[in-house]
């Protein structure tokens, strides 16, 4: 008894330590977060579950359409664009985005009455909606827009490889094009597809 | 105590890991269980599966006999000894990390990604596709596209392209007749082997992936921007809506599924391609195995993946 009360202070330092090393792993433990350190990278642990949540979409975003989700309902479209140049062009440059018509038409296969937006981003004919047989219907893409759309490609500008081919615009509007072209009169809408089409072959 | 430390001598001189590195020599448990051993804080891409396993069976019985001292010596020195070592263990990264993969039975696929500045238009998809599917704010990219113009007085002009593509009011002012040569350069995170964004974050929240991609964890980082400046390739930015680092993931949440990055999907001409380098037969392997290819800055020993087809000119950096 005598022993422990003249080394009492050694005790009291003892018991500090102790505590203050339990303290210590204990706030440790809180703070550190979960899973972190279960993986490693070349400089040092990280936070295994940051790997999970960048797997997800991320938020407020829109998910680019790849060709062969179009082209799983779209068959004839594929079998159309098979061997044209535009191959490499992606449906939803110039038919706009389609992340909700994909997943409605995804969840309504089999329901012919099932009503899904259109994917067109110009089409306002439906209201942007249109039952899933109209949607396997042709529309009807002319109209002043698409000029645009061609345009944001094929309009010549400083950088361009030599061989891609590409017009000469004056503000906007192909004239000198269409002369080029030996046009003899003003096309009866000014637009591309006049001559031209998005998904065969012609030139 | 001494009893465990054979085992340090043991694997030291297994392991191979180096000429004179010395980590098996000093026998004393603060030398042994951390920094002191050498080989672990290079570069070990060249270390095989052998040593990988070596080590790591090391730090393991390292870090049982550590767990045993703290339980016999019951003190706030050994509790500290013991959480400063583990951490230190954690550090030596490649062998626990082969460890992780090997139990999962599968190697996790390693990825390059190919520009080819010869195909680029300029034409911008690639940009939009990027901030719609990262929403990445206004005014920020996490991708862009450098135009190069050499003129026939030798002047030299970049610009970068506008996201909407040179159209109407953005269309450019210099004659054809006074350009020598023109082309255009995307460029993107490099996802370096060894990235000197990832070395200095302060807070771990910059991490490798187990396929090769740098990715930031918006959960730790605390936007000090210090990866900002280490980066040599400028792509990393300070999202104002987040306040953390941003950054080109290559769509981590898309190649994970098995998908193409938004902007390899989105361009127009094949500019862009991404693929597995580990497998002999995919595009990307095929193209870089037949055709000499540059990467940005190679002075600086990052090993970048993104490869540009073709030599670059030597004003591209």
């Amino acid at each position: 008894m005598k022993f422990i009360w003249e080394t009492l202070h050694l005790w009291i330092l003892l018991t500090l330590i102790i505590a203050g090393g339990v303290g210590f792993v204990f706030v440790q433990q809180q703070l550190v977060p979960e899973t972190y350190g279960d993986l490693q990278g070349r400089y040092g642990p990280y936070r295994a579950a940051a790997l999970d949540e960048l797997k997800l979409q991320p938020e407020g975003s829109i998910r680019f359409i790849a060709d062969n989700v179009c082209h799983e309902c779209h068959e004839s479209v594929h079998e159309e664009r098979a061997e044209a140049k535009h191959i490499t062009v992606s449906c939803v440059h110039c038919h706009g985005h389609a992340t909700e018509h994909v997943q409605l038409a995804k969840a309504a296969v089999g329901n012919e009455n099932a009503v899904i937006p259109v994917a067109h981003i110009w089409d306002d004919e439906s209201d942007g909606n249109a039952t899933m047989a109209a949607a396997f219907a042709k529309h009807d893409l002319l109209t002043t827009e698409h000029k645009t759309v061609c345009l944001s490609c094929h309009e010549r500008v400083v950088g361009m490889p030599e061989d891609f081919q590409s017009i000469i615009t004056v503000v906007g509007h192909v004239d000198n094009h269409l002369e080029e072209q030996g046009a003899d009169e003003p096309l009866a809408f000014n637009t591309c597809f006049e001559c031209h089409s998005g998904h065969d072959t012609a030139p | 105590m001494n009893q465990d430390f054979p085992i340090l001598n043991i694997v030291g001189s297994d392991s191979g890991c180096g000429s004179g590195s010395g980590c098996g020599s000093q026998s004393n448990s603060d030398s042994g269980c951390g920094s002191g051993c050498g080989c672990s804080s290079g570069p070990g891409v060249d270390s095989g599966l052998v040593e990988g396993l070596s080590e790591a069976e090391f730090l393991n019985s390292l870090r049982k006999f550590l767990e045993q001292a703290s339980s016999v010596m019951l003190g706030a020195v050994s509790v500290t000894l013991l959480s400063g070592a583990a951490v230190e263990n954690e550090s030596s990264s490649d062998a626990d990390l082969a460890d992780a993969n090997e139990a999962n039975g599968e190697k996790p696929p390693v990825y390059a990604f190919l520009v080819d500045t010869e195909k680029c238009t300029g034409a911008g998809k690639c940009l939009t596709a990027c901030r719609e599917e990262n929403n990445v704010p206004e005014g920020y990219a996490r991708t862009w596209v450098e135009r190069y113009i050499h003129l026939k007085d030798g002047t030299v002009i970049v610009d970068k392209v506008p996201e909407t593509g040179y159209v109407d009011e953005n269309k450019d002012t210099y004659k054809p007749e006074d350009v020598e040569r023109s082309y255009f350069v995307p460029k993107l995170c490099n996802h370096c082997e060894d990235a000197p964004c990832n070395q200095v974050c302060p807070t771990h929240a910059s991490i490798t992936s187990p396929e090769g991609v740098e990715l930031v964890d918006p959960d730790l980082c605390i936007g000090c921007s210090y990866c900002v400046q280490a980066c040599p390739y400028g792509v990393r930015f300070i999202n104002p809506e987040t306040n953390n680092a941003d950054k080109c993931t290559w769509c981590y949440h898309r190649i994970t599924k098995g998908e193409q990055p938004a902007c390899v999907e989105a361009c127009p001409t094949g500019a862009r391609s991404f693929g597995r380098l580990d497998d002999p037969n995919s595009e990307v392997r095929k193209i870089l195995d037949a055709m000499p290819s540059s990467v940005l800055k190679e002075h600086l020993g990052t090993h970048p993946k993104l490869h540009y087809i073709g030599g670059l000119p030597k004003e591209v950096v």
